[in-house]
């Protein structure tokens, strides 16, 4: 089973950046694509306006990620859910992660649904749990979801490799301005 | 007041409109700056990534605007097309706004009359910046008979329009940033689990250390069922509480006997040592 771990952050006050990573169970990288900060000129920024961010994330970004590396994973772990727009437009399930509330659940793999296509799930031994946001058309489907990423917990931390994500990032975004 | 320009209030226009949108501006026809006669200010949008070549046109003295489409495929613009916009329009100071505003190069002046002879004609190639538009002015008309004038190619200030970029591959870089590791909570270990954790540790950390120090090791952290297979180096921190584990690539060879296994942390009292053993695990473990 693989899976895809989508980011697109600003690296920095004026630009964007993005990257997919794909890995196995364990979380060892297969295969990892970033798209180079992007720096929206003054003018684009006037011209795009408040569009500009969702069009960065979605078509410049993500969307062009997602073509190029065009990922075969079971799961799409991002943090923003504003890419969950793009399930559907590749095999796998999109699932924004999310802070959760404080108090953490009795121990990994355990999970309670707060409506349709939303979750809080414990992935790590300690600490809190993660809100999980999914596309869901109900209760049932949203309950057979969280129970597939609370067998997949077991397993693994599958929220830490998207922080590895937002490290690379940076780390590109670094030795491109030395 | 100054005015606001037709191109700014038709971009408000546009913008609020349309999600993706306009880059490349080119201002390209002027007309005469006789105020009994019609003035033509047209601007040319393409609107990558889809492609669209709108044409913006403006009749000065009628202070109408209006905007048409020079193709079928943009229902994004229905409803800005036809729609008029009142204004006082005056070319100076549309291409000043042009400048202040948006910064673009105006790629190409044309001069033509809208009807009938041209009565005069003057192009600035279209190399021209915006303030090499300042500089443009109308000469006295003369007559001739052009009736067309072709819009020559030049520099146009780069704006990538979709903001594309091919992605790179980064599987170095990715590499080279450490999977992160919680400690497994005691209360989830048997206690002889622990127990063995613990001889393991002495047992490593004894070739490292004298009798005496031995006395101040400690178990720190436990790391259970740790997966070492393609992982390539692995460092404790005890500030975060963290196992750090780096990977190696796909071609990396299985650790005999280290496929899967306890990562026991020890740490000396006082020196702040960190002793680091692993335990191979069996399938019962």
């Amino acid at each position: 089973m693989q899976l895809a771990y989508l980011l697109v952050k600003d690296v920095s006050e004026e630009s964007w950046s993005g990257g997919l990573l794909v890995t196995d169970r364990r979380g060892l990288p297969l295969d990892f694509r970033y798209v180079e900060p992007i720096h929206p000129s003054r003018l684009q920024k006037l011209i795009y306006g408040s569009a500009l961010k969702r069009y960065l994330l979605l078509d410049a970004i993500a969307a062009t990620l997602l073509k190029t590396a065009n990922p075969n994973a079971e799961w799409i772990f991002t943090s923003d859910p504003i890419l969950l727009e793009l399930n559907g437009e590749i095999t796998g399930r999109f699932i924004a992660i999310g802070n959760g509330e404080k108090k953490p659940l009795n121990g990994v793999g355990e999970w309670r649904t707060e409506g349709a296509g939303k979750i809080i799930l414990q992935i790590r031994p300690t600490g809190p749990p993660v809100q999980l946001v999914f596309e869901a058309s109900s209760e049932k489907e949203t309950e057979k979801i969280a129970q597939e990423l609370s067998e997949l917990s077991h397993d693994m931390d599958f929220a830490e490799p998207l922080d590895r994500v937002g490290e690379a990032l940076i780390e590109i975004c670094r030795n491109g301005r030395d | 007041m100054p005015e606001r320009s037709g191109l700014r209030n038709i971009l408000d226009e546009a913008r609020a409109t349309l999600g993706h949108l306009l880059l490349h501006i080119n201002v390209r026809e002027v007309g005469s700056i006789e105020a009994d006669k019609p003035l033509r200010l047209g601007y040319s949008i393409d609107c990558n990534p889809h492609t669209i070549d709108c044409s913006l046109s403006a009749t000065g003295n009628s202070q109408e605007f209006h905007i048409a489409s020079t193709t079928n495929q943009v229902t994004a613009f229905t409803e800005v097309i036809d729609k008029k916009i009142e204004t006082d329009f005056q070319i100076d100071t549309a291409v000043r706004d042009i400048k202040d505003t948006c910064t673009v190069e105006v790629s190409s002046v044309e001069c033509t009359k809208m009807t009938g002879d041209i009565e005069q004609l003057e192009i600035i190639e279209p190399s021209l910046s915006s303030e090499a538009c300042d500089e443009f002015r109308l000469t006295t008309p003369k007559s001739q008979s052009v009736t067309s004038i072709p819009v020559k190619d030049g520099h146009v200030e780069e704006v990538d329009p979709s903001f594309h970029r091919a992605p790179k591959r980064g599987l170095d870089t990715i590499y080279n940033i450490p999977m992160k590791l919680s400690p497994t909570p005691w209360a989830s270990l048997d206690r002889s689990f622990i127990v063995r954790c613990w001889d393991t540790l002495k047992n490593g950390a004894s070739g490292n250390l004298g009798e005496e120090t031995e006395r101040e090791l400690e178990m720190a952290a436990v790391f259970n069922r740790v997966d070492m297979t393609h992982v390539r180096r692995t460092k404790y921190d005890p500030m975060k509480r963290v196992l750090k584990l780096w990977p190696g690539d796909s071609l990396m060879r299985d650790k005999p006997g280290l496929r899967r296994c306890a990562i026991i942390i020890g740490l000396v009292k006082g020196t702040g040592k960190v002793i680091q053993v692993a335990m191979p695990l069996d399938n019962r473990s």
